[in-house]
């Protein structure tokens, strides 16, 4: 207890904190204390290093097993692997018993090159292989002569919605309305410019020919989309044939009928007999309207 | 020896070992505690952790006494502990408790101006005294019960010191103003 750093003082004070002894039957007690206590449990083992925890390691690993082979087994029997070309060790043959063997079609669609659409046409796929690809249908004349019915399709169907409109004003009792030039001009700028011109051209000559039928004379000083607005303003009788009637009738005569070719007489009467049934329907469709 | 007999749940052997090293245990507690029956009850729970874990003692450590020392240090602090986190109180000054001076003899007045000035401490700094000034521990071993390194027991020790020589004065003070 002595310490030759430490204050006397200090040293007095501390001194004085006497110890009282222990009760006389202390050792008693803790001896009877210690004997008759329950002996401790033994320590907890962990379930997981258990039997029982080796019993359910097999059961889940068993689980897995047969979950994986129920798996595989269900993928073979769908034919998800029948393409890959795996063969399964054990469940293949024990599916194959069961399952016939598909026929090698897919092995041999898969080989064959595809058909071209023209040569689909043949009647086996073997003849169609030995054939030798056609020429082309459309030709440069051909596609020519589709523009050219097209011009004359469009400058007609023109010719006749200006009748038409004129036909509902005076079926109205209305005065026939000049046509609106920027009216014209935005039904032409609608036409692609290539066909433009071709187009323009061919609304004058019906215009044209429709004059020198009304009135025998041949004015040729009037553009397309001016004609309409001039002819208008002209006063020109609302009752008067459409121009594709005045068409029609212009091919039919004899000077028509031999300065075109035999084709485009063949076009135009084809052209003639659409533009008749849709005058049919437009009828049927108006009368329906009407009832 | 004595400890091979005790795991063998020998009673004559484990009262030899009370009767050896209780009392170290009891001072301890005593000194730390402030109470009798705290200090026996943390004497008997040292000496019963002593037999259950007699089987797996193994001989060549510090010794009994050590272990001893250890355990009661311990359970001492635990309780301390205990006594913070369940009162919003500070800890109860021995003067309270003890009856006044002129009933009490010259020992007990020595006593109880002891037991206030090492209760005042802070609870490890008590333990460093206890242990170091009481018990003869080497600051290593002190340093060792309470898991400190050497520097830092030295440390808890010199404030500890510093701070019974601060309160030796109040403890003067209160003890000459409770005499007159």
């Amino acid at each position: 207890m002595s310490d030759p750093r430490r204050d006397p003082s200090l040293n007095e004070l501390l001194d004085g904190l006497t110890v009282p002894p222990l009760s006389p039957d202390f050792a008693d007690r803790v001896v009877a204390a210690a004997t008759h206590r329950p002996q401790p449990l033994p320590t907890p083992v962990l379930s997981r290093s258990g039997k029982r925890a080796r019993w359910i390691r097999g059961h889940r690993v068993v689980i897995g097993v047969v979950a994986l082979g129920l798996m595989s087994a269900g993928a073979a029997a769908t034919a998800i692997f029948g393409d890959v070309a795996q063969t399964i060790p054990v469940i293949g043959p024990l599916i194959a018993r069961v399952v016939p063997a598909k026929p090698e079609r897919k092995a041999a669609l898969a080989a064959k090159p595809k058909p071209k659409p023209d040569e689909s046409v043949g009647p086996g796929a073997d003849e169609a292989a030995s054939i030798a690809p056609a020429p082309p249908l459309v030709s440069p004349e051909h596609v020519g002569m589709r523009r050219e019915m097209r011009r004359e399709f469009v400058a007609e169907r023109i010719a006749d919605r200006l009748q038409q409109r004129a036909d509902r004003r005076e079926a109205l009792g209305l005065p026939p309305r000049p046509v609106r030039r920027a009216e014209a001009r935005a039904v032409l700028r609608r036409i692609p410019p290539a066909d433009r011109a071709a187009i323009v051209q061919r609304v004058r000559e019906i215009r044209q020919e429709r004059h020198a039928t009304a009135l025998g004379q041949a004015d040729t000083a009037d553009l397309a989309p001016a004609t309409d607005a001039v002819s208008a303003t002209h006063g020109e009788p609302a009752g008067a044939p459409s121009p594709e009637t005045q068409s029609t009738d212009s091919a039919a005569t004899p000077r028509e009928a031999a300065e075109i070719q035999p084709e485009r007489a063949e076009q135009l009467r084809r052209l003639r007999a659409l533009r008749e049934l849709q005058r049919q329907r437009r009828e049927l469709r108006r009368q329906r309207l009407q009832q | 020896m004595l400890m091979a007999r005790v795991a063998a749940r020998d009673a004559d052997a484990f009262r030899a070992l009370i009767e050896a090293h209780a009392g170290k245990a009891h001072r301890i507690g005593w000194r730390m505690l402030g109470d009798a029956v705290e200090a026996e009850d943390v004497a008997q729970e040292a000496m019963l952790k002593l037999w259950e874990q007699a089987g797996k003692w193994q001989a060549g450590g510090a010794g009994v006494g050590a272990w001893l020392n250890r355990v009661a240090t311990n359970l001492c602090l635990d309780r301390l502990r205990r006594r913070r986190f369940s009162s919003d109180q500070d800890v109860p000054e021995r003067v309270d408790e003890t009856p006044l001076a002129d009933a009490q003899m010259d020992a007990d007045w020595m006593r109880d101006r002891a037991m206030l000035a090492v209760q005042a401490l802070p609870d490890r700094q008590r333990a460093a005294i206890v242990l170091t000034y009481y018990e003869d521990c080497s600051n290593l071993a002190a340093a060792e019960i309470l898991g400190l390194n050497i520097k830092a027991f030295e440390s808890l020790l010199l404030r500890a010191r510093q701070a019974l020589k601060a309160g030796l004065g109040d403890v003067r003070a209160a003890f000459a103003g409770g005499a007159a």
